[in-house]
Formats: C-alpha cells, sequence, structure tokens
C-alpha cells in the first residue's frame, strides 16, 4: 500500500462526493415575485391562464375532425406521439369568434387535455394582491371566477383551467352505461 | 420511479416469474407428467424466491419458499416422484404466496393498523382492485424476438441515416459551386471585357452554374429518397414499440388455473379449468387489471357455482366441475367469457340477500325479472361472499369487478341456468390494438377500417348503386345490403354523385351487414390502434386512432357503429335489407286504422301484406298457408289474439309460424299470458317506434325460416 489508510479514505470520499455532484440537480430558479400567466385572445377577448396548470403552448397542428363529436370538440391532433383532444377554449366558455383557433394549451397532467385558444398574447406575473378570486355573479363565466388586477386596465379574467379538465373528463365518461 | 420509493420494483417481477413456474411445474406434476426431472428445477424456483424474498425483507413469503423448499428437499434427493396428493398441497402454498405478493402490490394498510375492522379490510382490497391507475411501477414483460425485431430495425434506421450523409456532400460541392459562381459574377471581366473575353466569361458562368444545378439535384435526390426510408423504418419502429406494452391474454391462465384450483382443494370441490384465445394480445396495463378481476370470478365460481363431487354425481354430473375462460376478440373490444357447469345463481337467495341488506325494497324486489335479479349481483354493498366463505368471501363481490372493468370503459354481463352454470362475461375495449387494417379514402381524408369486420371490398360503377332518394342500396353476393357513401355517414352532406365507388362490406356480427362508400382503398397495413383520449365522450363511428407518417392521426372506424348507423340512415323502412323475395304477412286487427299503418309500414319495407279484420277470419286465411309472420292484435271482439294464437299452435304445421302480437296491454302481465299462449315476440302500441317494429319483423321471418 502506497497511501496512508486515512488518506485513501479521504480520497475516496473526494472522488464519492465528485461522483455525485456530477449527478445533483441545478440550484433552483429563483423564484421571481407573483404567479407567472399567460395572456391568451378567447372569443375576441383576452383572458389569462396561470402556467403552473399547464404542461405545453404549442403552435396548433393538424386536427382531425371526429364524426359524431360535439361543437366544442375540434378533433384530434397528434403531438409527439400522443394522440390530443382539443377542445374549443370559445365554445366552452359559450364565446363567439370568427377567428381559427391557432393556439393548442395542453394540459391536465396525465390524462392530456388539449385546449384551443384564438391568440397568444404573451406572458405576465401576477402578486397574490393582483389576482383577485371570485367575482361571483357578475363573472362572465364559472370558469372564468377570478381576475387579475393591473393598474389602467380594465380585470383581466383568469380561467379556472383546472376545473375545466375535471368537468371535460367527467362529461365524456357519464353517459357510457347507457351503452 | 425509483427504487428508493419501489423497493420492491424488481422483487416484484422476480418473484412472480418464479412463482409461475413453480405453479406450471407443480400443475404438470398434478397431471401425472414430467415426473421426476422437474423437482430439481420446482426446487430452485422456491430456494431462488426464498433468497430474493429475504433481500428484501419479506419474511413471510421467505419463510413460505423455505417451506416449499424444505419439502421438495427429500424427493430431490431421493429421486422420487411427488405423490399427487401433496402435489394439491403445494399449490395451495403457491397460492399463499402469490397472494402476499399481491398484497405487496396492493397499497398500504390504513393507518389505524392494530384496530382495522373488516369493512376497513374490505375496503383496502376493494381499491387494490379497482385502483389501477395508482402509482406503481407496471412491468411488462418482453419476449425476446420482439426486442430484438425492434433493435434490428433501430439500425436499419442509424444505416439509413449514413446514407445521408452523400446529401452533406453534395451540399458541399453546391456551396463550392455558389463561390465559384460568385467570383465569376464579380470578375471585372463581367463588367469591362471584350466581346470575346466576355463570350468565354460567359460560358464559364453557364458551366459552373450547371454544376451548381447537379449538385443541388443529387443532394435534392438524396434528401427525399433517404427521408423518405428512414421516415417509414421510424414509423415501423414507432408501430413495434408501441406493440411491446401488448402482452398475449395466455399470461392469465396460469394464475387462474392456480386460483381455481386452490378454491377446490380448500372447500372439497374438483374443478378442471379450460382456456382459450391466449394468443389474443392486448395493454398489459389493462391485462393486470382484467386479471384481478378474474380471479374472484374465478372464486365466485368455484366457491358458489360447483357443487361437491357428491351433489354433482346426484344430479348426474360428473363429480369434476369444470370453469372455462374464452377470450375473444370482436370488432374493438375483447371479450372474457368465464363459464361453470355449477348450480346457477340461486335466485330466491338473491332475493332474500337484497332484502336483508336493504339493496332493494320488497316492492322493488317484486318487480325485479330474473336479468334484474341477477344485476342486484353487480350492486354495492351486495356481496353473499363476504358471509359465506373464506374462498370469496375477501368482500370483494361483483360490484368491483364491474368498477373495475367500467374505469376502462367496458361491463361485466351475467347470464344464468339453475343446475346448468353461471356465465360472466367481462368486456372490455382494446385500448391499444396491433390489428390489420384497410386504409381508404373519403373526402381527401385518410381512415382506418379493421379488416376482421370487413366481408369484401370492390369496385362498383356508378349505376351498381341503387338510389332511392337519399338511400341507396346495393347487391352483394345475392343480398341486397343498404349503402352510404362514408362522407355522409361522417356528417359530411353533399357529397357528389354518381360517381364510381369503392364499397366496404361491413360485417358487425349481431348488429348486420351494410356497405359504405369510399373515393380510394389505401391498402392493408398492421396499425397499432390507441383509444380516444379521457375527453372524448363515447363516439359511435371511430373505435380509435393510429398516425400517418406525419404524425397526423388516423381514425380507426368502428364497424358496428357504421353499419348501425348506414341501416338507420338509408333504409328508414328497410330494417335488414334481406328482402331479396316479398314475404307475405298476415295482419289481424279489428281497428281499421291499425291495420292501414301496419300495411303501409310494412310494404314500404317491401312486405307483402294480407289483412284480415277479425280472429276467425285471420284463423282461416292462415291456414291457407304461404305466409312468412303472423301479426296479430290481443283484444279483438269474437277470438282473441290469444285464442287464434293457442289455435295455430295446435295445428302441427303452423307450430313454427312466427307470431308477433300488437297491442296496447302493457302489463308483464299481459306479456306473460302471451308467450304462453305461444307468440314469439310481443309489441306494444304505446311505445310504437318503426324501427324496432322493423327490426322484430325482420328477426322473426329470419327465425321462421329455419326448419323446424
Amino acid at each position: 500500500m502506497s497511501l496512508p489508510r486515512s488518506r485513501t479514505a479521504l480520497r475516496l470520499d473526494e472522488l464519492r462526493e465528485g461522483f455525485d455532484a456530477s449527478f445533483s440537480r441545478p440550484p433552483p430558479p429563483r423564484q421571481e415575485p407573483g404567479e407567472a400567466l399567460l395572456r391568451l385572445r378567447v372569443g375576441g377577448a383576452p383572458l389569462a391562464v396561470k402556467l403552473g396548470h399547464l404542461s405545453g403552448l404549442h403552435l396548433m397542428p393538424r386536427l382531425v375532425r371526429l364524426p359524431g363529436a360535439p361543437a366544442s370538440l375540434l378533433g384530434v391532433a397528434g403531438l409527439r406521439g400522443q394522440l390530443i383532444a382539443v377542445h374549443d377554449l370559445t365554445a366552452l366558455l359559450g364565446l363567439q369568434s370568427g377567428e381559427p383557433p391557432r393556439w393548442l394549451l395542453l394540459a391536465g397532467g396525465s390524462r392530456r387535455v388539449g385546449l384551443a385558444a384564438a391568440g397568444f398574447e404573451g406572458q405576465m406575473r401576477a402578486t397574490p394582491e393582483q389576482l383577485r378570486s371570485g367575482g361571483g355573479a357578475s363573472a362572465a363565466h364559472p370558469l372564468l371566477n377570478s381576475n387579475v388586477l393591473l393598474p389602467d386596465a380594465p380585470p383581466l379574467p383568469v380561467l379556472d383551467v383546472d376545473s375545466l379538465v375535471r368537468k371535460l373528463l367527467e362529461d365524456a365518461s357519464g353517459p357510457q352505461q347507457g351503452r | 420511479m425509483s427504487l428508493d420509493n419501489d423497493p420492491y420494483r424488481y422483487f416484484r417481477i422476480e418473484a412472480r416469474e418464479l412463482i409461475e413456474q413453480l405453479t406450471q411445474g407443480l400443475f404438470t406434476l398434478a397431471d401425472g407428467e414430467g415426473g421426476a426431472q422437474i423437482l430439481p428445477e420446482l426446487f430452485r424456483y422456491a430456494h431462488t424466491l426464498k433468497g430474493a424474498a429475504r433481500v428484501v425483507g419479506q419474511v413471510p413469503l421467505a419463510e413460505m419458499a423455505h417451506a416449499v423448499e424444505d419439502a421438495l428437499s427429500p424427493y430431490r434427493n431421493s429421486g422420487q416422484a411427488l405423490p399427487v396428493d401433496s402435489v394439491h398441497e403445494f399449490l395451495r402454498l403457491v397460492g399463499q404466496m402469490a397472494e402476499a405478493l399481491d398484497a405487496l402490490d396492493a397499497p398500504p394498510p390504513a393507518p389505524a393498523a392494530e384496530t382495522v375492522s373488516s369493512e376497513a379490510a374490505v375496503a383496502a382490497v376493494a381499491a387494490a382492485v379497482a385502483a389501477p391507475e395508482a402509482p406503481t411501477s407496471e412491468v411488462v414483460r418482453v419476449e425476446l424476438a420482439r426486442l430484438d425485431t425492434l433493435l434490428e430495425g433501430l439500425s436499419e434506421a442509424v444505416v439509413q441515416l449514413g446514407g445521408l450523409r452523400g446529401v452533406v456532400e453534395a451540399l458541399g460541392q453546391a456551396q463550392h459551386g455558389a463561390d465559384t459562381l460568385l467570383e465569376q459574377l464579380t470578375a471585372p471581366v463581367a463588367s469591362n471585357g471584350s466581346p470575346a473575353e466576355r463570350a468565354r466569361w460567359m460560358s464559364r458562368v453557364l458551366a459552373v452554374t450547371e454544376g451548381l444545378r447537379a449538385s443541388l439535384v443529387k443532394a435534392g435526390r438524396q434528401l427525399g429518397g433517404g427521408l423518405g426510408q428512414v421516415e417509414s423504418e421510424l414509423g415501423r419502429l414507432r408501430d413495434g414499440a408501441n406493440t411491446l406494452r401488448l402482452v398475449p391474454t395466455q399470461t392469465l391462465f396460469g394464475p387462474l388455473e392456480l386460483a381455481a384450483r386452490d378454491a377446490a382443494a380448500s372447500l372439497g370441490r374438483q374443478v378442471e379449468f379450460r382456456a382459450e384465445g391466449g394468443d389474443i394480445q392486448i395493454d398489459g396495463h389493462v391485462l393486470a387489471a382484467v386479471r384481478q378481476s378474474l380471479v374472484h370470478v374465478v372464486r365466485n365460481a368455484v366457491d358458489h357455482g360447483l357443487e361437491t363431487p357428491d351433489e354433482r354425481r346426484a344430479v348426474g354430473k360428473s363429480p369434476t366441475g369444470l370453469f372455462s375462460l374464452k377470450v375473444q376478440r370482436r370488432g374493438g373490444r375483447v371479450f372474457f367469457v368465464c363459464e361453470d357447469d355449477g348450480r346457477g345463481v340461486d335466485l330466491g337467495r338473491v332475493r332474500q340477500v337484497a332484502l336483508e341488506r336493504g339493496v332493494v325494497t320488497p316492492a322493488e324486489v317484486d318487480a325485479l325479472d330474473e336479468q334484474g335479479l341477477l344485476e342486484l349481483l353487480f350492486q354495492s354493498g351486495f356481496s353473499t361472499a363476504r358471509t359465506v366463505t373464506e374462498v370469496s368471501g375477501r368482500g370483494v363481490g361483483l360490484d368491483v369487478v364491474r368498477e373495475m372493468v367500467r374505469r376502462f370503459k367496458g361491463d361485466v354481463h351475467i347470464t344464468s341456468r339453475p343446475g346448468l352454470g353461471t356465465s360472466i362475461t367481462l368486456e372490455v375495449p382494446l385500448t391499444l390494438a396491433s390489428l390489420e387494417v384497410l386504409g381508404v379514402e373519403a373526402g381527401g381524408q385518410r381512415m382506418l377500417v379493421p379488416l376482421e369486420s370487413l366481408s369484401g371490398a370492390l369496385h362498383l360503377p356508378a349505376e351498381a348503386v341503387t338510389w332511392t332518394g337519399s338511400r341507396a342500396s346495393i347487391s352483394f353476393g345475392g343480398e341486397v345490403l343498404p349503402f352510404l357513401p362514408l362522407l355522409d355517414a361522417m356528417g359530411n352532406t353533399g357529397a357528389q354523385r354518381p360517381r364510381a365507388w369503392s364499397v366496404l362490406v361491413l360485417n358487425a356480427g349481431s348488429a348486420g351487414r351494410a356497405a359504405v362508400g369510399v373515393e380510394r382503398l389505401l391498402g392493408i397495413s398492421r396499425r397499432v390502434s390507441r383509444p380516444l383520449p379521457s375527453s372524448v365522450p363515447p363516439l359511435p363511428l371511430v373505435a380509435g386512432a393510429s398516425f400517418d407518417e406525419q404524425g397526423v392521426p388516423l381514425l380507426l372506424l368502428d364497424a358496428a357503429g357504421l353499419v348501425r348507423l348506414v341501416h338507420s340512415g338509408s333504409s328508414g323502412g328497410v330494417p335488414k335489407a334481406r328482402i331479396t323475395q316479398k314475404h307475405l304477412i298476415l295482419v289481424v286487427d279489428d281497428s281499421v286504422t291499425t291495420r292501414m299503418l301496419e300495411k303501409s309500414i310494412l310494404e314500404a319495407a317491401g312486405y307483402q301484406v294480407e289483412l284480415a279484420a277479425s280472429g276467425e277470419e285471420g284463423l282461416e286465411k292462415i291456414q291457407r298457408g304461404g305466409h312468412a309472420l303472423l301479426i296479430v292484435d290481443v283484444e279483438m271482439p269474437g277470438m282473441t289474439g290469444l285464442d287464434v294464437t293457442r289455435r295455430i299452435r295446435s295445428i302441427p304445421s303452423l307450430q313454427g309460424l312466427p307470431i308477433l302480437m300488437v297491442s296496447s296491454l302493457a302489463t308483464d302481465e299481459d306479456k306473460r299470458r302471451g308467450r304462453d299462449a305461444g307468440v314469439s315476440a310481443y309489441i306494444v302500441k304505446g311505445e310504437f317506434q318503426q324501427h324496432s317494429y322493423l327490426d322484430t319483423v325482420a328477426r322473426l321471418i329470419a327465425s321462421g325460416r329455419r326448419p323446424a
């Protein structure tokens, strides 16, 4: 043995640390204050979606219409080998627009649901004070029950993506019984 | 999922494999085959299992494996055969090990472990059965050959990608050519050379440009061809990788046979397990859930269905009961048909238990017919097993089985015949299936049709399609079939016609046959179909989807849905389009309105109709013969419909004549009286709908054509 035992142990610790460090995760990005939101255009009006509720934003891929599907279900699209059902936000929120959906939002975790929006206008951050929930009866739609309050601008409605996805999944599995 | 949050990840795979091997070996011994040479193998499996269980701290499992090993040891050493009696004891032990392993799969028990009530235990097991989506690490075993094919494909794709290197070279040449061209164009001679110099310059420029063009053409050709090859190879690879998720249903048979024998041994019954359809492959994820449900069905069958050997002998049956599992694929669904030849469901007991448990009120139970009573078995909270025995008494009733299959958009059905046995069918859609399809094009859209539901595909000139208004029909093999352009079926009206059609003749089993027209047939291929996403409601015309080379979804059409749509959309009157010769129907009704209404409906559907205004007149006409069906009213002055029916049934030559009773009476008692008199089917005027009426007429006529 050329090295004393303690030095071997030290060297081993060093190597082990180096090895472990090479696998360690990068430090978490510094949290900016507030919550990130995407600003979209749906039915000709602006609308915000919390970024944390989405798993992706894509240009709309080619859609294949499904015969017999409700009008709010635009069809299915392929995204990296996954089959995604694309639901029209305009129709789901009871709005009207002649604008074709150009953007696809992915939500719903493992059971992915695609939501179509006409426009993507950018990203923004809102502090908890700026995010106000409970528009109550005055909300344009029950799924637009909270707002972002911005200086010098009308309140921007925030879409409750989780409730919407839950509703879509429930509606789809509902009338199965009578088959 | 890492080993940290699932310490049993690999143990589960190994242990399940070892238990399966032990089971198979013991079965071989039980059947009197194999003999002494299997024993060392069995010993080794038990030994390996013991070691593995100890490593992961599963002491009870290790001890059970040790017991098996210990008990096998003397036979292994002496080379003696294992007595058949003790094989069952070994099977029981192996069954216990399998259960211990299943328990390892289940989520951890409720926190208040020291006072777990039986209800909580029941709930935990039920949750384990009903929660296939729980984040356990699911594992699929793959045949090496399939993996090899995939790896070969990958190597091929890599080689083809290498072929694209030539493109880089050609592009390099093109770049060089472009540089030279640029050099020439900026040369002084371009602006101030003599005419002779300029002519030479021009020919140089032309030559360089020509070279540049040739390099680009070469690159383009190589890129186009190479990319196409790589694309199709990668497409095949993707489909191949998808099929790795598919598991043959054969893998169910061993554990189920074990469960059946285990249950039979502990209850003093004898059972023979038969299985067929093991080559059908379905998604491992679905199969795992189905497996657990089937184990409960098997145990239920042995426990409640099969009689003891003595009881069976007493009723003239073989002392060994039979449990059979048939796996069948029909269209986009897989059926697991479980049948036993036991005593059948005791409906009296079902009624009694349902009342005791408050599942139904006395008034409700009285209103239930046989099927209604059987359906009670699927009601939540209804499980006779809970109190009766230990075998199926795990508190997991058929309600949990149904809940599980409904999770996969499937269903469970039960039928039972007293003294003859019970049949329970689990039906699940093929979530991921590798199947042969015919590609078709309609309205510019490519779609797929499963080959197994295709009776034929043919090209027909426009005049071969007979149009009546918006309805059409074609003739195929002497049969007239309703026809609909696929585009119309998909809701795109205004398709151009007349034109030549590529026609698909679809056979949807009980739903009948129909034809759809498409613009082009694109050939047959094998595709992996996946289910539509969870947020899509059930659609009758679409069974799933695959992807084309560009990753765009291709819809897989549902033949049964299409056939139903064509029948309803194109026929209006003609229910089954089977009327190549006109059948004569006698309508007996004292109301002229009803007579004429029925006559017009039937004639529009292509039948020949004779009328009678009283029972007496009807009886006289029917005896002249030549009728395919009698439709008769119940209430008439003089002879009633029931009287007419009874008289007809007493005439030997008319015993096979189908009789449809149409009446305004609606009670079950009325229907029963009709049946007793010999009526073949019963339609209530209040629920009168042309389609079901014509469907019934067609069905009865078809049944009457069979030789009695």
